[in-house]
């Protein structure tokens, strides 16, 4: 009797734990497109189609860029035109392994079973084999629905243009499933080299650590995604089939080795080499696919029945700044009570709340990269760079401070905990000029003078000291202009106000972004360059002429948030402008 | 003094709150109660200044409170319903923060916060308030209303998670700024707490004030012994019973 029981629970359960696996990966994966990014009141669906759409956008327009090169190329012989279509496959591959990786980076919270998911479901009846399923068939979802949205297109338009001409539908066949495996493959890599590291830090480290670790090594790894699309192109020139580069410093690099899988499927052979880096593919990509498998069965053995204890035994002691430094910000840097109170936030929400830390990494990773573009050109010259070439290395200052202050200001718009807006709304008692005040000292400490402090050591080495304290001054008056530039009209608390996405409008202005970078990351630059060649009465003239600025840029600033009240809730703009020619005044 | 002068909030159609009118005396607890939806929170988000009413005004000290939201927002204390917190902080953090956005110099306020969170079993570490407990989250807003010592209390279910102990420690403090001439209004569910800390009480039922005065005397005109039977009979829709019945018999419907 006992035992017809225990029977009927086990088929009741057997029966109903594919149905719990179901909902529960829709529920993860739902978390997955829920995104403080998305307006409260916007579609969830419409907008993670847009995503899927603008994720989907460069692998179609790739293939239409490289088809002039390849009706040319169609004229050669096999083993002259197949060198030439190595680049482009590299382009796809890296492409794919870039936006998978930020992918995955934008989503690091969400991808391991975390406490959360432990507090919600803990109680139900639900085993914690069924909730791990449901994660891992949300892992493999993942990267599997946004690969196939990068390469739908470039997997069935560029094996036409890359197969020999007048080959038959096997090759073209063979050719599709070689793109597919080292788009997929350069995909799967990265996805779960960066889960094999997040779930090895979460294991072995302890929360203090992992505070601490996580935002650095974010921003590595997405300077290296960066890397793996902007290096790409310049990775093959001059190599050809026997190239001993391939095989050496050069096959250190992941792109290479899907490279290699992709020549070695389509049966391409010139070079020998391929085959090794298509052995470091397949290696790379089970190496760290074991490592997730690997952290995964250690979790769900030891960590995960632990899981809600381990977030209330959190404690410690806190640590302290030191005096000196406590000192300094107090009397000199945030006088008042009120800056202290918002320079800290900005700081503290950056460090600790992910989605603005992410997003502020991604703008200081891309500021970085065409920093280090424009350095690789210098150096790249014959010769080095000459006595009168300063201005890229002038640039990378300004560049950096540019990419950090408009993404901060992106950042200073997104929400954090909306809800406990509350507290700035019961005890903030300043005026929005007051709070500006406020707002544009957090955005001054935290975002420009990092930046300018650590490049001073390096200037005062290629430059010496007057040179260097020079440029610094240059950058911290040319940060002023653009903070103030930037908070035209801002009358928020930062994270504090609810948020409206797409009002930068970036689809129309554009343009004027791109002329407003290159004037302050370029032209300022110049402008320097031309300061420092020139006589005292140069310099002099040139200093009055920025403080006139500054101090003009401050009043228009000031002056935009004068009669405002502060604002907490973004409201949208209306569908339909009216004159309001009726209106009686 | 605080006076709420024919106060009302209309969302679209919904009349939230429909001309309440009181006084809440320096030295006084004025008891707020009524049943979920009533509109007490509605009333408290426009006595604190977060809310802007759509007909009526709040006094304090005779004062139009949005003549100078600013000048009331300084002397004054507020403990929203829910404890909605920067997660990320952890409770010094937030603290601090609250402290320098009320003017608060470093040097009181790195004496007072290590105390108050001694005092109300806080933890002083890195832990955020992610990891707190109900409990600890309320002393932490608890905390951040009276850092300044304020002189209007705004109190909204206060006592929401609280241990015995720190409840008992709560109503003790809540009384005792009450004796130092604090004007409090204090809105909670508890009505035990309320029979024993509120002066007076006001009850309200659809956005209405449908009773008003000391525990006693309510007792009196209802003729009831207890607060909790006076409210029920003055708010109650349903016969509460009746409903309890009716949900158990859904609970146990088809297995």
């Amino acid at each position: 009797m006992m035992s017809r029981a225990l029977g009927a629970r086990v088929a009741s359960q057997l029966r109903a734990e594919p149905r719990q696996l179901g909902l529960l990966t829709h529920v993860f994966l739902r978390r997955i497109t829920d995104s403080e990014l998305v307006s409260q009141q916007g579609e969830l669906s419409v907008t993670f189609s847009h995503v899927l759409a603008f994720i989907a956008l460069p692998g179609m327009l790739a293939p239409l860029l490289v088809m002039p090169k390849y009706s040319y190329l169609a004229t050669l012989p096999d083993w002259i035109r197949e060198p030439y279509t190595w680049d482009d496959k590299l382009l796809f591959v890296s492409l794919s392994m870039t936006l998978i990786g930020l992918l995955t980076l934008f989503h690091w919270d969400e991808l391991l079973l975390d406490g959360r998911d432990f507090s919600t479901l803990a109680a139900l009846p639900i085993r914690l084999r069924t909730m791990l399923g449901a994660k891992i068939v949300m892992l493999l979802s993942f990267p599997a629905v946004f690969l196939v949205a990068i390469s739908n297109v470039s997997s069935i338009l560029y094996p036409v243009m890359a197969m020999p001409p007048g080959s038959g539908l096997g090759v073209y066949g063979l050719t599709i499933a070689s793109h597919l495996c080292a788009v997929f493959a350069g995909g799967a890599f990265v996805f779960s080299a960066i889960l094999a590291v997040q779930g090895v830090i979460a294991t072995l480290c302890g929360n203090e650590t992992v505070r601490l670790v996580v935002p650095l090594l974010q921003f590595a790894l997405f300077l290296l995604m960066l890397s793996f699309f902007t290096l790409a192109p310049r990775m093959l020139a001059g190599i050809h089939p026997g190239d001993d580069r391939l095989g050496t410093a050069m096959g250190l690099f992941p792109p290479l080795w899907c490279l290699g899988l992709y020549e070695t499927m389509i049966g391409g052979g010139t070079a020998p080499v391929f085959g090794i880096l298509a052995g470091r593919a397949l290696g790379a990509l089970s190496l760290s696919v074991a490592t997730v498998c690997l952290i995964y069965l250690y979790a769900y053995l030891y960590k995960f029945r632990t899981i809600g204890e381990a977030r209330r035994a959190e404690a410690g002691t806190r640590l302290r700044p030191p005096k000196v430094a406590v000192w300094l910000f107090e009397s000199l840097l945030a006088r008042t009570p009120f800056d202290r109170a918002i320079i800290l936030f900005v700081g503290k929400t950056i460090r600790r709340s992910h989605i603005h830390r992410l997003i502020l990494i991604g703008f200081i990773s891309v500021g970085f990269m065409i920093a280090f573009e424009g350095l690789m050109a210098l150096l790249a010259q014959t010769g080095g760079p000459r006595d009168g070439q300063r201005t890229p290395l002038l640039a990378m200052q300004l560049i950096l401070t540019f990419f950090v202050l408009v993404g901060l200001r992106m950042v200073y718009a997104i929400p954090a905990e909306l809800r406990a807006n509350w507290v700035f709304q019961s005890a903030v008692t300043e005026e929005p000029r007051a709070c500006q005040t406020g707002v544009r000292k957090a955005m001054f400490y935290c975002g420009a003078c990092p930046i300018l402090i650590l490049l001073f050591p390096a200037y005062v080495v290629q430059w010496g000291w007057s040179e260097a304290v020079f440029h610094l001054g240059v950058g911290f008056a040319c940060s002023c202009l653009l903070i103030d530039a930037l908070l035209m009209g801002f009358t928020k608390i930062p994270f504090a106000c609810a948020y409206l996405p797409g009002r930068a409008r970036m689809t129309v202005r554009w343009p004027f972004y791109w002329l407003a970078f290159t004037a302050y990351g370029y032209g300022m630059a110049s402008i320097e360059a031309w300061i420092m060649e020139g006589s005292a009465v140069r310099f002099v003239s040139a200093a009055a002429i920025m403080l006139a600025a500054i101090a003009a840029l401050r009043i228009l600033s000031v002056r935009s948030v004068r009669n405002h009240a502060l604002l907490y809730d973004e409201e949208p703009e209306p569908y339909l402008c009216t004159l309001e020619l009726n209106r009686v005044e | 003094m605080l006076e709420v002068r024919n106060l009302t909030k209309v969302y679209g159609a919904l009349t939230a709150v429909d001309g309440v009118s009181f006084v809440a005396r320096p030295g006084e607890i004025l008891g707020y109660l009524g049943p979920n939806g009533s509109g007490k929170t509605t009333t408290v988000g426009m006595v604190t200044g977060l809310l802007k009413p759509t007909s009526g005004e709040v006094l304090f000290e005779g004062k139009d409170i949005q003549e100078d939201l600013r000048a009331y927002k300084l002397r004054l204390g507020y403990v929203p319903e829910e404890p909605a917190l920067y997660p990320y902080l952890t409770g010094r953090e937030y603290l601090e923060l609250v402290a320098r956005l009320r003017h608060i110099s470093e040097g009181r306020l790195g004496e007072k916060i290590p105390r108050l969170l001694e005092l109300l079993s806080l933890p002083d570490s890195f832990a955020t308030i992610a990891a707190y407990s109900k409990g600890m989250k309320q002393k932490v807003l608890v905390a951040a209303a009276i850092l300044h010592n304020p002189d209007v209390l705004i109190l909204d279910e206060p006592f929401s998670g609280l241990d015995v102990e720190s409840a008992m420690v709560l109503r003790e403090v809540i009384t005792d700024l009450a004796r130092d001439g604090k004007t409090i209004l204090f809105s909670s569910h508890l009505l035990e707490v309320v029979e024993k800390v509120c002066a007076r009480v006001l009850i309200l039922s659809k956005g209405r004030v449908v009773a008003e005065d000391t525990v006693e005397r309510l007792c009196e005109l209802q003729k009831q012994p207890k607060l909790e039977r006076v409210f029920s009979e003055l708010t109650a829709q349903t016969d509460p019973v009746t409903t309890a019945n009716k949900i158990l018999t859904v609970v146990k419907s088809g297995g």
